[in-house]
């Protein structure tokens, strides 16, 4: 019993920081309608900039608590910067464009950091005052822990009363059920959207300060807690201050006692909570069901035509291109062209769902991922040959689709978008943490081509051929009945609906295959290099090849394509460069995102005629 | 022979009961109109026959088969075809090719892999086409037709399922007066031609009595009148509930 009281206790200490970066996240959605993918780093921020105060001025418990507020009004100052820089230029823009563009916020802010406060972890000493430990029990209880229990029931009674009480919380409020009503009111939005803005930030930076006596500053403080934040905010519902606390503290509960009753799979068990809330309640247990739907009838693209002969004269001139492309370089240059053939598969598979259906998800690593682990687990395991282990590869991606996707079909929009995320980091973690069978951090190493095709020249072929007929496949169903039928799904549902097609099993359909391609390129890229790490399984390579279609026009076939051939040499280069990679590609995303949203292939439009939306 | 069958149909939204028990049926070849005033429960009936909202009771029978709380996909294949108070259709392709997409799911051929599209069903697409009267905007953007012509488009749709039944939800709102002439002559010539039963609702009185075979009259989720136009225009209640009441707001006696 007292064990379960001393877990329980742990378990709120550590809900405390959730709640506060969830409950800000909530705020800025309900307000902005914008999911702030970058509020993980605004929490990060916190941490850091707090250490440099305690270390200056965290000598007694006053200097310490002063340290921490001052970094929590830091970073509120900060969150206005990226409000009025950033946001406020794509609050219009699709969904997809603002996770985007706020993940390339994390990507700036990662390296920036890293700059300032360099790679290694930082440690903090205690806060004076509350470094010893209270007898609950007979447990020790770190005083700490119940000091942030206090301060996490404080904030949420603040909020209560700035929300209840307050002409400010009053808009919020307002603006969250019904922004057109506020804006006819007469109320300057902008000014609202930066205050709530502003608010968010301060308490995500609030919840990283408070972190710091618990657990030192590092630089993977940000995606860890945003993603445990999306799960709180989607369980507790989009937009509510409650939702966020009961959900922070459902899953910090489930953290602490799945810790000590099955370690291996507390991961797991948590995104399963987050999928299943989602299926049965889609708003989340305390959301308005409103923000659930949306029918996106902006800007409808221009009827798909077959190709005409330049554009036949293009793809053929592409084929021959790499087709000859490798009697011209060096080996090195060859490794580049193959990876490049196997990424514009991954990137057209993407297209596929984001442009043929609609369909809008972050999590599209998910299935690259599983085809080289599939492709890399049937070599280390079963010893097969390379042709059965890329036979293996879209079998892995397509029944990882087959699953997740069964869950993910069922919403739409934003929801669809952080389920997909989230089936990823499951993927992801199970990668990571399932280490007799995958190796774990370690990876699957020894994952080269059979003898045959060892030659990087004959290996690219094989992958250039392959990636080129799926490729080629891909865009043929995009002309074929299920194609249509996909894109009717995406125009208009409802009228899909009444013309006989069943959305979700369609939807699904067009998500398998989606996942079996992007298996297919997996394989190929687990032999291409030789090993299997679960970084493939990583949020970052979904990003990866959503700036690729990005890159390249979202409303062009040929787009994943080219997207692949630009995103490939500009890392190649960059990394050659500088080590400040992740900047630079921060930088890239957000200005395609603000200034270039149709991409390179919209370049053009840009000196000729402004249509952009 | 009746194509729909309606039998104490019910839905509540917590304590209001937008539909109330209602029962009726369309005859084969029939035009029945469905009127009431604004929250009367036209549309959560039209919902719940085609599928779109599961109703809390009561039974939906089309052609004999029972489809009460089929998906609307499912409805779809027993025959009924549907048109929107606000047209739905497939913005980013041409008119034809919404009527190919539509012949498709009725070939079931919705997930065919081979084939493109614009090689399949043309000339049965252009016939529907031509049967409402959009030929010469075959090959045209939807995004770029007029109102009127999305609403003949969403016919054409419709009846790609050779429909015995045609739910049209205001099939002349939003449209000016020749248009609204120009669209039920259209309705008109269907059901002789084709022989589709239709169940429409509308606020144009003009249209209602003008081209509905009967009329049904819906107040508070119930029906309060049902008859021939002239019979329910006479009807006391009619006019007290309804008519009465847009006299009032019209401020004619």
């Amino acid at each position: 019993m007292s064990f379960i009281v001393a877990q329980a206790i742990t378990g709120l200490a550590s809900a405390a920081s959730l709640f506060l970066i969830a409950v800000g996240l909530s705020i800025v959605f309900g307000v902005t309608r914008v999911v702030n993918f970058a509020h993980g780093s605004l929490y990060m921020l916190g941490a850091y900039i707090a250490f440099s105060l305690v270390s200056v001025m965290g000598d007694s418990f006053l200097g310490y608590l002063l340290a921490l507020l001052i970094a929590a009004v830091a970073v509120g100052l900060i969150g206005a910067v990226i409000e009025t820089a950033l946001l406020r230029r794509i609050y219009k823009a699709p969904e997809l464009f603002q996770l985007l563009a706020t993940f390339g916020v994390v990507l700036i802010v990662q390296d920036l950091t890293r700059s300032v406060w360099g790679p290694d972890d930082l440690f903090a000493p205690r806060m004076p005052g509350l470094d010893g430990a209270v007898d609950i029990l007979g447990h020790a209880i770190p005083s700490y822990d119940l000091f942030l229990i206090g301060v996490s029931v404080g904030v949420l009674g603040g909020l209560w009363l700035l929300f209840q009480k307050t002409r400010f919380g009053v808009l919020l409020r307002a603006a969250t059920e019904d922004r057109q009503m506020v804006a006819a009111l007469g109320i300057d939005q902008r000014w609202l959207f930066t205050a709530a803005f502003v608010l968010g930030s301060a308490l995500a930076g609030l919840g990283g300060a408070l972190q710091l006596p618990r657990q030192a500053a590092s630089l993977s403080m940000d995606l860890n807690i945003i993603v445990d934040a999306f799960v709180v905010v989607v369980v507790g519902g989009m937009g509510s201050i409650v939702g966020a606390f009961v959900a922070a503290v459902l899953i910090s509960l489930l953290l602490a006692f799945g810790l000590v009753i099955f370690p291996q799979i507390t991961l797991v068990l948590i995104f399963l909570v987050m999928a299943v809330t989602l299926v049965l309640k889609p708003s989340g247990l305390f959301g308005k069901p409103e923000f659930a739907t949306a029918e996106d009838v902006r800007n409808p693209d221009p009827p798909l035509r077959p190709s005409d002969r330049l554009a036949r004269i293009g793809w053929l001139g592409l084929l021959g291109v790499g087709l000859i492309a490798p009697l011209l370089f060096s080996d090195f240059g060859v490794v580049i062209l193959t990876e490049i053939a196997i990424l514009a598969l991954f990137a057209a598979s993407l297209h596929f769902l984001i442009w043929g259906g609609g369909l809008i998800t972050f999590g599209h690593a998910a299935y690259f991922g599983l085809g080289a682990y599939g492709a890399g687990l049937a070599v280390f395991h079963l010893s097969a040959g390379m042709a059965p282990a890329l036979l293996l590869a879209p079998l892995a991606g397509a029944l990882g689709a087959l699953v997740f996707g069964w869950f993910c079909v069922r919403l739409t929009g934003i929801y669809m978008a952080m389920l997909t995320l989230a089936f990823a980091q499951i993927a992801w973690s199970a990668a990571f943490q399932w280490i007799d069978f995958t190796g774990g951090d370690n990876g699957i190493l020894g994952v080269w081509p059979s003898a045959w095709a060892s030659d990087p020249t004959t290996f690219y072929y094989l992958a250039f051929v392959v990636c080129a007929a799926m490729i080629w496949a891909l865009r043929h169903v995009m002309f074929a009945p299920f194609g249509y039928t996909l894109r009717a799904t995406r125009d208009s549902a409802l009228r899909a609906a009444s013309i006989g097609v069943d959305v979700t099993r369609h939807r699904w359909l067009a998500f398998t295959l989606a996942g079996a391609a992007a298996g297919v390129s997996g394989g190929f890229f687990a032999f291409a290099k030789g090993s299997v790490f679960p970084e493939v399984l990583f949020v970052s390579t979904s990003v990866d090849g959503l700036v690729m279609v990005l890159l390249g026009g979202l409303q062009s076939l040929a787009g994943p394509i080219l997207g692949a051939i630009v995103f490939t040499e500009i890392e190649t280069e960059l990394t050659r460069l500088t080590d400040l990679w992740q900047l630079a590609l921060g930088v890239l995303i957000v200005v395609l995102v603000v200034a270039l949203p149709r991409g390179l292939a919209g370049l053009s439009s840009l000196f000729t005629r402004r249509t952009l939306p | 022979m009746n194509v729909l069958v309606v039998e104490k149909l019910a839905k509540a939204y917590g304590g209001v009961r937008a539909v109330d028990g209602v029962s009726f049926t369309v005859a084969a070849g029939e035009r029945v109109a469905l009127i009431g005033p604004n929250g009367a429960g036209k549309t959560t009936l039209f919902n719940s026959i085609n599928g779109q909202i599961r109703p809390d009771a009561g039974r939906v029978t089309v052609s004999g088969a029972d489809i009460t709380g089929l998906p609307p996909h499912r409805v779809w294949r027993h025959g009924v075809g549907r048109t929107f108070q606000i047209t739905a259709t497939f913005a980013s392709m041409t008119v034809l090719e919404n009527v190919q997409v539509a012949l498709s799911t009725f070939h079931r051929r919705a997930t065919g892999f081979g084939l493109a599209l614009r090689k399949r069903y043309r000339e049965e697409a252009e016939a529907l086409i031509a049967q409402v009267g959009l030929s010469d905007a075959t090959a045209r953007a939807v995004s770029e037709l007029a109102y009127g012509d999305l609403k003949r488009l969403e016919v054409a749709v419709a009846l790609t399922n050779k429909p015995s039944l045609l739910l049209m939800d205001e099939p002349t709102a939003g449209m000016a007066g020749d248009g609204r002439g120009a669209m039920m002559s259209l309705v008109d010539s269907l059901v002789s031609d084709v022989g589709v039963s239709v169940l429409f609702t509308e606020h144009d009185m003009d249209v209602v009595f003008g081209h509905a075979d009967r009329v049904i009259v819906l107040d508070r989720g119930k029906i309060i009148a049902e008859g021939s136009p002239d019979a329910v225009r006479e009807n006391d209640t009619v006019r007290a509930v309804y008519l009465g009441a847009f006299d009032d707001a019209a401020g004619a006696p």
